[in-house]
């Protein structure tokens, strides 16, 4: 265990404090974002967009190293993906008579199946399994910085339209009768699960990382009845899962991801069982 | 302000795809005006509403409510849906839900104190303070109806629109709801739909009946015949404690039939 702080606090090894740093600053936006969506109950729609980002990666990744687009970073290309995707599938929900658990499956392997493409056709050695499930060697100090706007910024929209936003996902009819717009309201939401899920993809993956935004918000609900409380808990569960998953990867030498989801996928079954 | 009609349809024909629910609708609701809805299941009771709440657009005819454009006066009505598909574990107080009757469009940022303070005075006047921090989903059918009415309250509407309030209440605690919508503020517009001839409270003075088209009566003008000719023959008149003038006027077509009749 000593090892572990000592390698935290190391100034020559920065990828564990990098992967810890970007766990801390994600836990923020996964909890607040991860909440609304939990009680939504559009987990599945959350994590097509999440699947969706391979296939940004995969476009950037060939851009950057057959076209020569150095100046294309693979989260742009996520960025890219992920918003398209939450807001198609956002548009075919609120049309009225579409099957929408098809557009959502569509969105989600014809991503996936963008992105194994690109990657294979780039050249060099790319492994998918690292954007797949994360890869703790993938996060840079960079990405903190991203990391740390987007929280801001997600955690900042938030704020401002949390109310309309909770009124809508409770009662649609009674906020539509009370002048506010469902659809752009809906919507939103989707573009902060986009953006949540880019800020945390190189740690844990684009299959991963909807386990972090659901599970904490999960075990949340089984216990604190007020949203607000809901919020909170669920971010601190997600530091707690990210820290302990972090650490049990150094000591039992895991691949980081999914120690931490083992860690959340635990503590939800705990709250079952008890 | 007060000479025009709180509501106003003009003309007014609704259908949904290929069938008309509604068609040449006249009428006026005046402001302060306790006027109740009824008419057979299908009959477009529930359609009116959402026209006069701009949820629905007519297609042909005009709506005015308080001389303007549906949709532009919603922060104006408070609207108790009938049928309310909430999630029980969806995590949501009573004092929440109340709170979310104040949010429009342009409510960003956190709930004020005065927010709350109006919150709780609603909840107090539908006999609910006590429960303000009780979770919405573990009360009574009759404690969440008075709940849905604090949160159509709480915005000092000018006019209050009730789906079937009773809809989901069971008989012993009708009485109580009953009482609720009699204390409704007077100064208000009230507009209740109901499908329960018995629960059309005391002090309503006009009774719409829609059955596609709309006839409005005064309710000392209601007779049993007229009520029989709306909805069907297979019915009860409970309520007898208003005297019945002679019938004149219009009849209305009778109906194909109401299936389950329910008690009048």
């Amino acid at each position: 265990m000593g090892g572990f702080f000592e390698l935290l606090a190391d100034p020559d090894v920065g990828f564990l404090r990098n992967a810890l740093l970007l766990g801390l600053i994600g836990s923020i936006p996964l909890g607040v974002v991860g909440s609304f969506v939990v009680v939504r109950r559009i987990s599945y729609l959350a994590a097509a967009v999440a699947h969706s980002a391979l296939g940004g990666i995969g476009l950037s990744l060939f851009a950057r190293v057959e076209l020569g687009w150095d100046w294309l970073p693979p989260f742009a290309g996520a960025l890219i993906f992920t918003v398209a995707a939450a807001l198609l599938i956002g548009w075919i929900a609120v049309q009225k008579g579409q099957r929408e658990d098809a557009a959502i499956g569509t969105v989600w392997v014809g991503g996936m199946a963008i992105g194994i493409i690109a990657i294979a056709k780039t050249s060099g050695y790319n492994d998918p399994m690292a954007y797949l499930f994360g890869d703790i060697l993938l996060v840079r100090e960079s990405d903190l910085w991203l990391a740390g706007g987007f929280a801001i910024l997600i955690v900042a929209l938030l704020a401002l339209w949390h109310r309309q936003l909770f009124a809508v996902l409770f009662d649609p009819e009674f906020a539509a009768a009370r002048g506010l717009r469902n659809d752009p309201v809906y919507l939103l939401l989707l573009v902060l699960t986009a953006l949540t899920v880019v800020t945390l993809v190189s740690l844990i993956g684009v299959v991963l990382v909807v386990a972090l935004l659901t599970l904490p918000p999960a075990i949340a609900l089984a216990r604190c009845q007020r949203f607000g409380l809901v919020i909170f808990a669920a971010v601190g569960i997600n530091l707690l899962c990210i820290s302990l998953g972090l650490w049990f990867s150094y000591v039992l030498d895991f691949p980081a991801g999914p120690s931490i989801i083992l860690v959340a996928a635990g503590l939800y079954a705990a709250t079952l069982f008890r | 302000m007060s000479s025009q009609p709180a509501v106003c349809f003009h003309k007014v024909c609704f259908s949904y795809a290929a069938e008309a629910v509604l068609s040449d609708v006249d009428f006026d609701i005046l402001p302060a005006d306790n006027v109740c809805v009824v008419g057979p299941n299908g009959g477009g009771k529930t359609t009116l509403l959402k026209l006069m709440l701009g949820l629905l657009k007519p297609d042909s005819g005009h709506i005015r409510v308080f001389g303007e454009a549906p949709e532009k006066m919603q922060g104006a009505l408070g609207y108790v849906p009938q049928h309310m598909h909430f999630d029980p574990v969806f995590p949501v107080r009573a004092i929440d839900v109340v709170l979310m009757g104040q949010v429009g469009r342009r409510s960003f940022g956190f709930s004020t104190r005065g927010d709350r303070r109006r919150a709780e005075a609603a909840l107090d006047q539908v006999g609910q303070l006590a429960q303000a921090q009780a979770q919405f989903a573990e009360l009574s059918g009759g404690q969440r109806q008075a709940v849905l009415i604090a949160r159509a309250l709480v915005g000092s509407p000018r006019a209050i629109l009730l789906d079937e309030p009773d809809a989901h209440i069971d008989p012993g605690r009708r009485d109580k709801l009953k009482q609720l919508l009699d204390y409704l503020p007077t100064d208000i517009t009230r507009i209740m739909v109901s499908h329960n001839m018995d629960f059309v409270v005391s002090s309503v003075e006009k009774v719409i009946c829609v059955h596609r088209h709309v006839h409005v009566h005064p309710t000392s003008a209601l007779t049993a015949e007229r009520i029989r000719n709306l909805f069907g023959s297979d019915l009860r008149l409970v309520r007898h404690d208003r005297e019945h003038p002679t019938a004149t006027g219009h009849h209305h077509p009778q109906p194909a039939g109401e299936p389950d009749g329910g008690e009048y």
